[in-house]
């Protein structure tokens, strides 16, 4: 791969993970928290393909973005949706 | 509103984090990560992927790229390195997810009981969801056996087959709410394969090295790049596959409870 | 015969993937698995420092390893395991604390819902025992994630019998943290990777010449933050009293006697072999001598004003971690006999004393020190053994701790550290202090006390601790052996700082 266009993607995929990270700090929503985690999970494992290390990629992805979200959807559903002063209480 | 009073409380901590990572930062740049650090040690016209002479090499990594599929077989540098020269690692890894898996189970067993009352109705699944996720299980499934079958040739093994089979569970929970595996099918594959694991390792002990998880019989099957190669690294990543596949599966069941 | 060290991880983990099938089939044999499981690894640690202590070494003057590689390749390719006299003596005497647990509490019947509490016991120990002996610095890692994960998994398990309750406050404290700590070890271990490209340690220690300053610097805060909140070294201990409070007697005893000592001896290994070498002078053994002084400070004074029981067990052994610490650190033969005879005397009188509290239930979460009142009249054998092991704790002839301290006063004194004798001094006297207010406590007879019967198995295994205790106290030429060993260990490693500099 020409090297700018890789720097070019690698720079966009760490801009773009950034700032789905501040997202998920920010929302009050848990569940949408959640998501927007496995978002930046799957971005990750696009960097990996990039690195060329697709071992790691496949496991981030699986893990990272479909496994933690869903555990910590249902760990959200047995408490509270929202964090103290959300929209619901 | 809250957020302004706090702010400039937090701002000792902020600064502190800010350091803390300029400091990481300015680390982690001195280190020149992937070079070679002892130069000499290669041979004057190496070209990638030559066989090195082990007498005269001292940093692992170096041994691991150059010779390590005529010493374990396996045509995947990852999987010789994970589960051949740093196997040891890979079987405490494996005891980390389960003694989680285990650990969470049990904590859950204590606060079932206050649960109950809050029972919710369950929204059956859309026919789109019900029937596509019976057609895509299967696939799932078979890819995820394709994964660890094929760790010691080609990108994947153990963990990442294990996974995709429980993601592909996962759909199934999601698309039949009511439904489940047993829990106590779940533990017998989950601990057999684990007894499996170490038993291979101790069959090392009991071979020609005798040591632990060592892998006596890398060259006496097949040859690189075959399905029945390099020895007894695809039995472990086998073991790995059914272990991770049923650890996560119980776990993502465990977590979901009984139907909400 | 030598048993091969990688038993020492083997056994247990088998006993671990064992124990849920057998549960699936009885719930009550189950309990008796991991206790096989520890059995087994106390006989191989056994043979194993007794072969250190009993094969001489070729050179005058070297000391005696067990060595054992994994994965079929020699170190540095393979992941090795080293005993090393320290390594083999804390192991076993980390297990010894791990029997007592389960031994101690295999009698009650805790709770119905399974064999939790004597896996997840087993596997601390058995991760604390990889964090000692390993030869690598990533599967270190790997050993402290297994022990992290079953002290949050302990920590949170709900105190006995009446109590329903989980400890979410304590585990949860607990689960943070130690990721935190897991990060940081992790970051500082992909810098030192990234330095010397070598895992194994001994390789890593030849090579400390390819570290940039700044780089062991930067390692060397996170490995000391990292681990010194395994080791609850002030100020990084903040999540240790809530897991003291909460939870049952025997996650206290695993916390004070094997995972902070697992965090303690790793830290040690860590600085001395590949830190303080890449630094320049004595910046790296100095900020852990006055870092245990401080904790041990700290430490006793919060014991002295704490109102909770096992709050004051909790904050008294962060008190002798940073004293053992302070010892290491000092170095030279005085310290090193000193850390070892501490470290001993904690190991005996700490299980003992928390079996005793344990044994003391009390209806409500907090454990107030008028639970001791008028003990001689309730349970004599009781008294007794809570005054034994309180002494000993406090260093009354005849207890390792006393030989320990005077160790000590020798070492800090012959080097004129006289602001090191000092605080001491201050921090001994704060914990005369509170030992002597719950002896008050204990010793007068109140005529309306109700009778306490203390379990047998308690009773016996306590006294067998107090007994072994007083018996090393009265002879401790009965480990000179092996402390001599444990000497030349780190006289090895201050002969390879000097080389360096």
């Amino acid at each position: 791969m020409n090297e700018l266009v890789f720097i070019a993607l690698a720079t966009l995929m760490f801009i773009l993970m950034i700032a789905l990270a501040v997202m998920v700090i920010r929302s009050k929503d848990l569940i949408k928290a959640a998501i927007l985690l496995s978002g930046v999970s799957l971005i990750a494992s696009f960097v990996f393909v990039l690195l060329r290390a697709p071992d790691v990629a496949m496991a981030e992805a699986s893990i990272g973005s479909a496994l933690t979200a869903i555990i910590l959807v249902f760990a959200i559903k047995k408490t509270n949706r929202f964090e103290e002063g959300g929209e619901e209480k | 509103m809250m957020e302004r009073t706090t702010f400039h409380r937090s701002l000792p901590a902020i600064a502190l984090a800010l350091l803390f990572a300029a400091t990481l930062f300015v680390a982690f740049v001195e280190v020149d990560f992937g070079e070679p650090r002892i130069e000499e040690e290669l041979p004057v016209n190496y070209q990638p992927g030559e066989e090195i002479d082990t007498e005269n090499i001292t940093t692992p990594g170096l041994r691991y790229l150059a010779n390590s599929s005529e010493e374990t077989g396996s045509a995947n540098l990852v999987t010789a390195v994970v589960v051949n020269y740093r196997g040891f690692d890979t079987l405490g890894e494996v005891t980390i997810l389960f003694l989680a898996a285990t650990g969470v189970g049990a904590l859950l067993s204590f606060i079932k009981d206050d649960d109950e009352k809050k029972k919710k109705k369950i929204l059956p699944p859309s026919l789109i969801l019900n029937k596509g996720a019976r057609l895509v299980l299967p696939l799932i499934i078979l890819f995820g056996v394709y994964v660890f079958l094929h760790g010691h040739l080609s990108p994947g093994g153990g963990f990442q087959g294990g996974v995709i089979i429980a993601s592909g569970m996962l759909l199934f929970y999601i698309a039949e709410p009511t439904k489940g595996a047993s829990h106590k099918v779940i533990s017998i594959i989950e601990s057999t394969a684990g007894l499996a694991f170490i038993g291979l390792g101790i069959v090392g002990l009991m071979t020609a090295s005798k040591i632990f998880l060592a892998n006596d019989f890398a060259g006496d099957w097949g040859e690189v790049g075959m399905l029945v190669s390099a020895g007894l690294l695809p039995l472990i990543y086998i073991a790995i596959g059914f272990k991770v596949g049923s650890e996560m599966t119980g776990l993502v069941e465990k977590m979901r409870g009984d139907g909400s | 015969m030598t048993p091969d060290p990688v038993l020492l991880i083997v056994i247990p983990l088998l006993a671990a993937f064992l124990t849920p099938l057998v549960a699936l089939g009885s719930k009550k044999f189950a309990r008796y698995v991991p206790l096989i499981g520890v059995l087994a690894m106390g006989v191989v640690s056994l043979l194993l420092l007794k072969d250190l202590i009993e094969v001489q070494p070729r050179t005058y003057g070297a000391y005696n390893t067990i060595e054992s590689t994994t994965g079929g390749f020699q170190p540095p390719f393979g992941i090795s395991l080293i005993v090393t006299p320290l390594g083999g003596l804390i192991t076993f005497g980390m297990i010894m604390v791990a029997l007592y647990v389960l031994v101690t509490s295999i009698q009650k019947k805790e709770d119905d819902k399974g064999p939790w509490f004597e896996m997840m016991a087993m596997m601390a120990t058995a991760g604390a025992v990889g964090m000692v002996i390993t030869g690598d610095l990533f599967n270190m890692f790997v050993f402290l994630e297994i022990t992290s994960i079953s002290g949050t998994i302990l920590a949170a398990l709900p105190r006995g019998n009446g109590e329903k309750g989980l400890n979410w406050k304590g585990a949860a404290g607990y689960a943070v943290i130690s990721a935190l700590a897991s990060f940081l070890i992790l970051a500082a271990i992909a810098l030192l990777y990234g330095a010397t490209s070598t895992l194994n340690i001994a390789q890593m220690a030849e090579r400390v010449g390819s570290i940039d300053t700044f780089v062991a610097g930067t390692a060397l805060l996170l490995m000391i933050i990292g681990f010194g909140i395994e080791a609850e070294i002030f100020p990084l201990n903040g999540w240790a009293p809530e897991v003291y409070r909460g939870s049952r007697w025997g996650t206290s005893t695993i916390f004070s006697g094997i995972i902070g000592k697992a965090g303690l001896i790793a830290m040690l290994k860590v600085v001395t072999v590949i830190l303080a070498p890449a630094l320049e002078g004595n910046i790296a053994m100095d900020i852990l001598l006055w870092g245990g002084v401080i904790t041990f400070i700290v430490g006793e004074a919060a014991a002295f004003t704490s109102k909770d029981l096992y709050r004051l067990w909790g904050f008294s052994s962060i008190g002798m971690f940073g004293l053992i610490l302070a010892a290491f650190s000092l170095g030279g033969e005085n310290g090193i006999y000193a850390a070892v005879l501490i470290m001993i005397g904690h190991l005996i009188s700490k299980p003992v004393l928390f079996s005793l509290t344990g044994a003391m239930r009390h209806k409500d979460r907090d454990l107030p020190l008028s639970v001791l009142d008028g003990l001689m009249g309730k349970s004599r054998v009781t008294a007794f053994l809570f005054i034994g092991a309180a002494l000993m704790l406090l260093g009354m002839p005849p207890s390792p701790i006393f030989w320990g301290k005077y160790f000590l006063f020798s070492g800090a004194g012959g080097e004129s550290n006289w602001l090191l004798v000092g605080l001491l001094i201050v921090g001994t006297l704060l914990e005369a202090g509170y030992i002597g207010k719950l002896l008050w406590r204990v010793l007068p007879k109140k005529e309306e006390a109700k009778a306490f019967k203390l379990p047998i198995t308690t009773t016996v295994m306590a006294l067998i601790a107090v007994a072994l205790g007083v018996l090393l106290g009265a002879v401790p030429g009965l480990l000179q052996d092996i402390i001599d060993l444990v000497v030349l260990e780190f006289g090895g490693a201050i002969i390879i700082l000097a080389g360096v500099i």
